[in-house]
């Protein structure tokens, strides 16, 4: 039945909404809707090739509602695609805000996990997408020297913080001099400092 | 005792303005003082009360690229100023606690512009197609670099797309501005959704809300209003969003 695939689809979408890395990309189902489309494009240009130039639709109201119907099976299709892809490319928009470096968790990570890395099921338009709205992002943050944009939305409390290295991080250069930090040591630093490291998980702010 | 120690305190941040503003013009700048001190101190509320609207308003409202640019400027002295004393090591032992405040005030600042630009980022992605028209009443209301934005990120997100499946549809379908009203594509932001506001100035005349329905906006009081019946207030300031 027309429009089942769609429905898959918007259902897969759903889903997604309540978990937090992106399922494996539908490449299938998405050609599978994609055929559909077109299917229903053709069957709508032949009946209405056989009516003849000088159809009237209020005088056969039978092949009007048959087209009329062809039609909006078509944009429901279409719809059901934009929906599916929109919500995967806002996941993707917020993985850039939250300042998640994919291509370090594929490269560096990837053999480490055992292949389960962030972005393991993506298509490869998506990681184009991701590293072109990365790009659009960075010019923007640009304008803003002074200021980063994609710093933490918390208000301010201390200018230091008590962090445990997680990972090793190599040596950082503070205005105290250099902080080397090796995996489960424990520093009291500034927060602007570390800001990026805490992000990117290498270490965790302690309350 | 605490109360000596508390007004050497209050004492302390009352000074930090005279002590560690960074004023280019230096000793020339005969009128320097507390009129200069009152205008920062509105600066920043005006920057809170930016923040605030920005975060309450169903729609973009106007980028005010001049508090930014002077809020940023001055950020940038103070840093500057910072950094020199604290090359010093005399006068960096002599001022830690002043410096220390300093700093706590420039995080937060910076939490205020940081939540402003990013508050308004968020209804830029949103609404980015509604944003990305070439209506000149929308466009005054981005900065510069906010109208590229919108224009660049609409054509990755078109590209990404275009690869996946729309470039392999007729011209007819590939559009994704039909607004057709039975089902419009363009999301715009909802001007129905109903807002905090608190009046300002008395507005002449009632505010009409709906055929039978109207409100008297009375100074000083704060109601919960349609954003579109209040947005002529909010402009020219008889209203704020709380």
């Amino acid at each position: 039945m027309y429009g089942d695939l769609a429905l898959k689809l918007a259902q897969d979408a759903r889903r997604v909404q309540t978990l937090e890395a992106l399922p494996v990309y539908q490449t299938d189902l998405v050609a599978a809707i994609v055929r559909e489309i077109r299917d229903l494009l053709r069957d709508f240009r032949i009946l209405h090739a056989k009516q003849g130039p000088d159809f009237e639709p209020s005088q056969n109201r039978a092949v009007s509602c048959a087209l009329f119907v062809l039609q909006i099976c078509i944009r429901r299709n279409k719809r059901c695609l934009l929906a599916y892809h929109r919500l995967r490319a806002k996941r993707i928009e917020d993985m850039v805000w939250a300042g998640v470096d994919a291509s370090a968790a594929t490269d560096e990570e990837g053999i480490v996990k055992g292949g389960s890395s962030l972005t393991a099921g993506w298509h490869p338009d998506e990681d184009e997408y991701f590293r072109g709205y990365s790009d659009v992002l960075a010019e923007f943050k640009g304008e803003w020297t002074d200021i980063d944009l994609t710093g933490p939305m918390d208000p301010p409390r201390d200018l230091f913080i008590d962090v445990r290295v997680l990972k090793d991080a190599g040596d950082i250069q503070t205005e105290y001099g250099v902080i080397s930090l090796t995996k489960n040591s424990q520093f009291y630093v500034r927060q602007a400092d570390v800001e990026r490291l805490i992000q990117q998980g290498y270490l965790l702010k302690l309350s | 005792m605490a109360d000596a120690r508390d007004a050497e305190i209050d004492d302390l941040i009352n000074n930090l303005d005279r002590d560690y503003d960074f004023h280019p013009g230096g000793k020339d700048n005969a009128g320097y003082g507390r009129d200069q001190a009152d205008n920062k101190q509105q600066d920043l509320q005006k920057l809170l009360n930016l923040w605030i609207a920005e975060r309450t308003c169903p729609d973009i409202l106007p980028y005010d690229e001049e508090l930014i640019s002077t809020l940023t400027d001055r950020l940038r002295a103070q840093v500057e100023f910072i950094e020199m004393t604290t090359t010093d090591p005399e006068a960096a032992s002599q001022s830690k606690l002043k410096i220390l405040l300093v700093e706590s005030e420039l995080e937060r600042i910076k939490f205020l512009i940081r939540g402003y630009v990013r508050a308004r980022m968020h209804k830029i992605d949103k609404y980015y197609l509604h944003l990305s028209t070439q209506d000149t009443d929308t466009k005054r209301k981005l900065s510069d670099a906010e109208q590229r934005f919108v224009l660049r990120r609409a054509t990755q997100l078109k590209r990404f797309y275009d690869q996946r499946f729309l470039s392999s549809f007729p011209q007819a379908l590939q559009r994704l501005d039909d607004n057709s009203p039975i089902l419009p594509m363009v999301d715009t932001p909802d001007l129905n959704e109903f807002v905090f506001v608190r009046v300002l100035q008395d507005v002449p005349g009632e505010v009409v809300l709906s055929n039978d329905d109207s409100v008297d906006l009375q100074k000083g009081n704060i109601y919960v209003l349609p954003y579109k019946a209040i947005r002529k207030f909010l402009r020219v300031g008889e209203v704020e969003l709380v």
